[in-house]
């Protein structure tokens, strides 16, 4: 189209929390670019590539190829009927009237058909400024945030206060506005290095303009520099040497930031003797910045050499003027911070975690479900139910529940709360606690927020499975269901940490008995509805999120997703267990070409049949061979691999099924089209209605194929 | 320093106050805060006030840490749409230059369970040193703000051992007298940190405490029937430092920790009601807001 051009929407916001980049929601900018592109295509504007930029203090996307105006349509629209348009005299009524005057045209001027008032005309393209005026409010009052302020008298609602707008097409700034702002052709650049706008010529010119105004708004590039300039300035400092962990934090810093650059500062000795994890987590939750090498030899991570540097990361570019002042600067704090952290730390350890557990009864976990020592108690029963089934140490993980919620109520905790989850192993190393139970109490933290690995070790992942599960249980036993802008507890993140340890760390567990189990453990109080089936549905509900970030690897080395319609259908066939889950769904990423399409609509066919049928006629007849060749020949094949696909489904073989149901693709087709089904003979009727059925009972011990969808969307090749 | 802050906002249309008299956790709790950020009416503001936070307090020993030490409190209501430039120029004004530091905005939300108020915005960290608190007020009292503030915080001592390059607060130059000698930090203030912490760690006497707690929850109540918002006010702010000091004798448990902390809140929330004279100016928990401890 002649007039289709680049689209840039920019939103210039006050600085936004860092976390945008969690694993379980996409980050906003991502949300921002779906949601608009979305409105766009509701109103029927094509959309070409789209890029996604952000920075603390922008969201943008640029998207390629969009028209300047909706096409021209042709719209109609049914009036009354004629009767109730004319009077017996053919005289206008006053409907007749109305509907005309609602067209904008003369009564006479509309057409009659089938009885009926008809009126067609050509509706005008609206402008891509006028839908954007209109959508964008709605898109970014729908974008999900943790918490939403007002910062005006008027009643908008964001993350942070909204400071400008630009909206670009090609050359022209279109006119929109949002929250009180309207758009121009500029943006702002770095608010140091070039405070005060920078103007805009075209949209294609988005990043260059910010580049050269000092803003990096690629994150992912942003991200990558930083991890070059970290990787450096380690050399530089230590010498050669592994510095991947450090490079990949500072990569994270940096997204916090809008034009990044680091320098190496200098740990006081005597932060030394403090365990690496501690130090690690101190410097990035308080100064954003990151040791060179754990500063301590740390046998669980890893033999790194104790280095006693560490990067910052700082949004601003340093040069001869500013080093030594910023470099003090952070020297100075992180000097006092990490002396107030061997205090408390050094405290701690003149006590065992034992000795703390009775403590955790004053503190509050919900109010139905009672104190940390409450939960604590629960995890052991649930420990120990999912110990016998996943081949756990079940005294370990009895004995590792006791004890896991002890560092909470450290002073070293107390007094840092951003340390939960990362002392207790420390403090249990110390009193030479069982090395397994260590494993388990530290691993249960694990999926942590900033540090998304699976827990290792069976009696750690089954911790950490009980305590999700808890959580998750027990909140929403409570009634207190998250909704879009409240998830006090996090459940988003707990659910998704559920399925994750289950898939990733191959944790087979029947999921209904598990959560009954959970539910069952639960004090009366907290049973305010029924936690197990809400629990339950409320994973089925993560599960889509977590399969749209997962690829599988095909025989042929290609990474697919996974459409929609995969997971439905393999929910459709009620697998017991996530682990299950995945397992169908690994076998269906092999699943594809000619062959899926004639499978999917021979089940489809099937399931129609029995729907209308239902089952009553076929479940009296005992299965015979049947009178016609393809009959017999479907009856054959199903004969020859009902057993095998018995035996793989008891072995979980999803990918043998897979095969041996690929082999009903022929007889299928054949039977189709030479066999009636619904024959006038009652006894040929009920044997073929029974064989169908049998076939799609084959068809259903992998998923309920009828719900596959379009064959051409099942898999979706991953960009390379 | 400080002159200079004043000076700066002063410019900028804000009315100098000086501090309130009655002992606070924080800035927040005087009136020309608390109060003046309900209603819809502007207002602009700044003023020193000493702060009181008897848990924190370490017999003088800590360089780091005060029972007593100065805010400079700063409201602009509405928030003006420059309201972050207008900060960084004041540290400009006290010669912090932005292209010589790391100034940042880190996301740090404000919620005080004692005065029913919460706040979105950020601590403001020059080269890791947080050295101010920014914060959108959106609650009061129970009562969501009508016309939203912009409340600025600097932390004076942090603010000048930065400017100061000092690590110990009792080291800081309180007065340079220019003949080689100078008054510090400790020399003013090292004494009273011993003496207040021993008063409130070890010689409080929690009985006359939690009398005098209940006395002036019920004094509170009592102004408020005969109409008096801001003598009401006074009250809150003298039970909230009762509970303050009960809170570092460790006096209460979890559990009656959270009734008084409660108990006070419930008090504000019908100050908030009687100065707004709004009847349904309600208390209604902020969304999804964790309990953090009082200040």
């Amino acid at each position: 189209m002649a007039d289709a051009d680049t689209l840039l929407v920019e939103i210039g916001v006050e600085d936004l929390p860092p976390g945008e980049s969690a694993p379980e929601t996409p980050p906003l900018a991502d949300r921002l670019a779906d949601g608009l592109a979305e409105a766009l295509k509701e109103r029927e504007f094509e959309c070409g590539e789209r890029r996604v930029y952000w920075t603390p203090r922008r969201l943008a996307v640029r998207i390629k190829n969009v028209p300047a105006k909706q096409p021209e349509r042709r719209v109609e629209r049914k009036g009354p009927k004629v009767e109730a348009a004319f009077d017996a005299d053919g005289k206008p009524t006053a409907t007749g009237l109305g509907f005309a005057k609602s067209c904008g045209v003369p009564l006479d001027e509309i057409e009659r058909e089938d009885g009926r008032l008809v009126h067609r005309q050509n509706r005008r393209g609206r402008t891509l400024a006028e839908c954007l005026d209109e959508s964008l409010p709605e898109v970014v009052k729908r974008l999900w945030v943790p918490r939403r302020m007002r910062w005006t008298t008027e009643d908008f609602e964001f993350l942070r206060p909204l400071r400008w707008l630009c909206v670009m097409h090609g050359k022209e700034a279109l006119d929109v506005a949002l929250f009180g702002c309207r758009s121009e052709a500029r943006s702002y650049g770095h608010r140091y290095h070039h405070p005060g706008a920078v103007a805009l010529a075209h949209a294609d010119q988005y990043e260059g303009v910010l580049e050269g105004a000092r803003v990096r708004a690629d994150a992912a590039g942003r991200a990558a520099a930083m991890a070059d300039a970290c990787a450096k300035l380690c050399e530089e400092r230590a010498g050669k040497g592994d510095y991947s962990a450090c490079a990949a934090a500072c990569a994270a810093e940096a997204l916090e930031t809008e034009w990044p650059d680091g320098l190496c500062a200098e740990l006081p000795a005597e932060s030394l003797t403090i365990p690496g994890a501690i130090v690690r987590q101190v410097l990035r939750k308080d100064y954003g910045a990151v040791p060179v090498r754990d500063p301590v030899q740390d046998s669980a991570d890893g033999d790194a050499a104790p280095r006693p540097e560490f990067i910052v990361v700082t949004d601003i570019r340093i040069d001869d003027k500013n080093r030594e002042t910023i470099r003090r600067g952070y020297e100075r704090v992180v000097r006092a911070g990490l002396a107030d952290v061997r205090f408390f730390y050094k405290r701690d350890l003149q006590r065992t975690l034992e000795s703390r557990r009775p403590e955790l009864k004053e503190m509050i976990f919900n109010k139905y479900l009672g104190t940390l020592y409450d939960k604590t108690e629960r995890l052991r029963k649930m420990g120990a139910y999912l110990a016998d089934r996943c081949g756990a140490d079940k005294d370990a993980v009895v004995r590792a529940a006791e004890l896991c919620k002890c560092e909470l109520v450290t002073e070293l905790v107390r007094e840092r709360p951003a340390l939960e989850g990362f002392v207790g192993r420390y403090y249990a190393r110390r009193e030479k606690l069982d090395a397994v139970v260590t494993e388990a109490l530290d691993g249960h933290w694990a999926p942590r927020p900033a540090d998304t690995r699976m827990p290792a070790g069976a009696e750690a992942k089954v911790l950490a499975l009980a305590d999700r599960l808890d959580t998750l249980v027990g909140i929403l036993s409570t009634g207190q269901t998250p909704t879009g802008n409240r998830d006090p507890y996090g459940l988003r993140r707990v659910a998704i940490a559920v399925i994750r340890i289950a898939i990733e760390g191959e944790l087979a567990f029947d999921l209904n008995e598990a959560l009954e189990k959970m539910y069952g453990c639960l004090p009366a109080e907290a049973k305010k509805a029924d936690g197990a089936e809400t629990a339950r549905e409320y994973l089925f509900k993560r599960l889509p999120d977590y399969y749209d970030r997962q690829t599988f690897v095909g025989d042929d080395g290609v990474a697919r997703r996974l459409g929609r319609g995969a997971l439905a259908a393999v929910l459709a066939a009620n697998p017991p267990t996530l682990l299950d889950v995945h397992k169908r769904m690994t076998a269906l990423s092999g699943f594809g070409g000619d062959a899926a399409e004639n499978l999917i609509n021979a089940n489809k066919r099937i399931a129609n049949i029995l729907r209308k049928q239902g089952a009553g006629e076929a479940s009296a007849a005992r299965l015979v061979a049947g009178s016609e060749d393809a009959e017999r020949a479907l009856h054959g094949h199903w004969k020859e691999t009902a057993g095998r696909i018995k035996e793989a489904a008891e072995r979980g073989d999803y990918e043998s099924i897979l095969t041996h149901l690929a082999g009903f693709a022929a007889p299928l087709e054949k039977f189709f089209d030479e066999v009636l089904v619904m024959s006038e003979d009652r006894t040929e009727r009920a044997n073929r209605l029974k064989l169908l059925g049998e076939v799609r009972s084959l068809f259903l011990s992998l998923a309920d194929f009828s719900k596959l969808g379009d064959a051409s969307r099942l898999r979706i090749d991953e960009k390379t | 320093m400080v002159n200079a802050l004043e000076n700066y906002w002063a410019e900028r249309g804000c009315a100098v106050l000086e501090p309130y008299d009655l002992p606070m956790g924080a800035g927040t709790f005087h009136p020309a805060t608390f109060l003046r950020s309900l209603g819809p009416d502007p207002w602009r503001c700044v003023y020193v006030q000493g702060c009181r936070r008897p848990s924190d307090g370490r017999y003088g020993d800590n360089p780091i840490r005060l029972q007593h030490y100065y805010q400079m409190q700063v409201i602009l209501k509405p928030p003006p749409d420059d309201i972050q430039n207008l900060y960084i120029e004041s540290l400009r004004a006290i010669g912090i230059e932005p292209l010589h530091h790391d100034i940042r905005f880190a996301e740090d939300n404000w919620e005080s369970p004692t005065l029913g108020a919460w706040g979105l915005g950020w601590e403001v960290r020059v080269d890791g040193t947080e050295v101010s608190q920014f914060t959108y007020f959106q609650q009061i009292g129970g009562a969501p703000c009508e016309l939203v503030s912009g409340e600025i915080t600097y932390g004076l001592e942090r603010l000048a051992m930065f400017l100061q390059g000092c690590d110990s607060v009792y080291d800081l130059v309180w007065d340079d007298r220019g003949d080689g000698g100078a008054m510090r930090y400790g020399d003013v203030f090292r004494r009273n940190e011993r003496e207040q912490s021993a008063y409130n760690f070890d010689h409080e006497d929690t009985p006359t405490l939690l009398r005098r707690y209940d006395e002036t929850e019920n004094e509170g109540y009592a102004l408020l029937k005969k109409g008096l918002a801001l003598p009401a006010h006074d009250h809150v702010i003298l039970a909230s430092h009762l509970f303050n000091l009960l809170d570092a004798r460790h006096a209460l448990s979890v559990t009656e920790r959270q009734r008084y902390v409660l108990r006070i809140r419930k008090l504000a929330s019908a100050v908030v009601r009687e100065y707004l004279g709004d009847e349904d100016a309600g208390d209604d928990k902020p969304p999804g807001a964790p309990d953090k401890k009082a200040d």
